[in-house]
């Protein structure tokens, strides 16, 4: 179950924060995605080692905390997005296409003429997208 | 979606559903609108400084979308971290997007270390515009320069982008020329280009000599120019300035 989306621009500045839980401390997650962003710093400054993993964009289970687990992906405008999800056995593959369908309503958002670089992302079709991307999440692996 | 089955027969071309469209724009079409941005910035400044740049920010922005777009539906899952890298993403992959080809040659400054240009014989947008003589060196090509900022700048890599004529012998129209300049203070981008290549080919020294012990010296030579991509750029200038990095 997905509680939390984030997407952080490039001087790690929030640009669009959305939780789908209730009963949970909307702060709290913030604060998670907040410890996360620094997690991805040091991923993304040094990398493991040189070769493939230094030009990926998906950086996988960032870190673990007591109930969540946190997942990160970079874009190549240094523009970050970090999900943060309660399931225990989450499959990979199925992250990475949800990062996938992310990206491009993403970018389908910053698209739009109006949007201002830097600045919140105000779209209300944007959001519907998350919506229904985060409701489809590991109930099937379709593209 | 439609299935792979057999095609309905709709009774209403109102049912059909809508098609993909083509992925082209007509060029008089992208003509008027360029002509009428042009015009319309016009008179809104009092001076040619004010207006290249106002279309230069107009360009600004549009590369900051084509670098997301690009980067999402093209690239698939990789970064651009190297100044070559960007260059030639630029050059060939931008380039083919917006105006259906790749740039005529992408070259390297010889004065300084962190010059770049890329030329083309007759740039889309110009191509229905003539310069008046009281305008001097004005060029709608910075839009153009524009665009290219947009996309260096928002891949990291941020420089000043600027648009010339170069007048060619032998041809009626002068050759377009982008000149990219790279801003990175204190020589930063020297520096991390240098690091890059020092971790490549310290990694590619420990896979060569794992494999072949001895004949040391050949190495240097084959792994500066395995470390570095060769795309476009003119080769003797390349070997010449990665050996300078190496060193």
């Amino acid at each position: 179950m997905i509680v939390c989306v984030a997407v952080v621009g490039l001087q790690n500045n929030p640009l669009y924060l959305q939780s789908f839980t209730e009963a949970d401390d909307a702060l709290k997650l913030h604060y998670i995605v907040h410890c996360s962003l620094d997690v991805i710093d040091e991923r993304v400054n040094n990398p493991k080692k040189t070769g493939s993993t230094m030009n990926e964009t998906f950086l996988g289970l960032l870190y673990p905390t007591e109930n969540y687990k946190v997942y990160g992906y970079i874009t190549n405008t240094k523009v970050k997005f970090v999900l943060v999800t309660t399931d225990l056995d989450v499959k990979d593959a199925d992250v990475r296409s949800f990062f996938r369908r992310f990206h491009s309503a993403y970018v389908d958002a910053v698209s739009n003429p109006f949007h201002v670089t830097g600045k919140k992302i105000n779209s209300v079709f944007f959001a519907e997208r998350v919506r229904d991307i985060v409701k489809s999440f590991g109930t099937n692996t379709t593209v | 979606m439609i299935g792979v089955g057999k095609v309905k027969q709709y009774t209403n071309v109102l049912d059909k559903p809508l098609s993909k469209g083509k992925q082209e724009v007509s060029l008089s079409a992208f003509a008027f609108l360029f002509s009428e941005l042009v015009q319309y910035n016009q008179t809104q400044v009092d001076n040619i400084a004010e207006l290249e740049r106002r279309l230069e920010d107009a360009g600004y922005g549009v590369g900051v979308r084509v670098l997301e777009l690009l980067c999402h539906r093209d690239k698939g899952n990789r970064r651009e971290t190297r100044l070559l890298g960007i260059l030639s993403f630029v050059h060939s992959t931008v380039w083919k997007v917006l105006f259906g080809k790749v740039a005529d040659s992408l070259e390297k400054g010889t004065e300084h270390e962190d010059e770049y240009m890329i030329s083309e014989k007759e740039l889309l947008v110009n191509r229905f515009i003539s310069i008046p003589k009281d305008m001097g060196t004005f060029n709608c090509g910075a839009f153009v320069a524009g665009i290219v900022r947009g996309v260096l700048d928002s891949a990291g890599f941020p420089a000043t982008v600027s648009a010339h004529f170069v007048p060619m012998e032998g041809q009626q129209r002068p050759r377009t020329t982008i000149l990219i300049k790279f801003a990175e203070e204190d020589g930063n981008l020297a520096q991390r280009e240098r690091e890059i290549c020092a971790k490549n080919a310290a990694f590619m020294w420990i896979y060569f000599r794992r494999k072949c012990g001895p004949a040391l010296l050949s190495f240097q030579g084959r792994v500066v120019l395995f470390s570095a991509r060769t795309n476009g750029l003119s080769a003797a200038r390349m070997r010449e300035r990665d050996l300078h990095i190496m060193c």
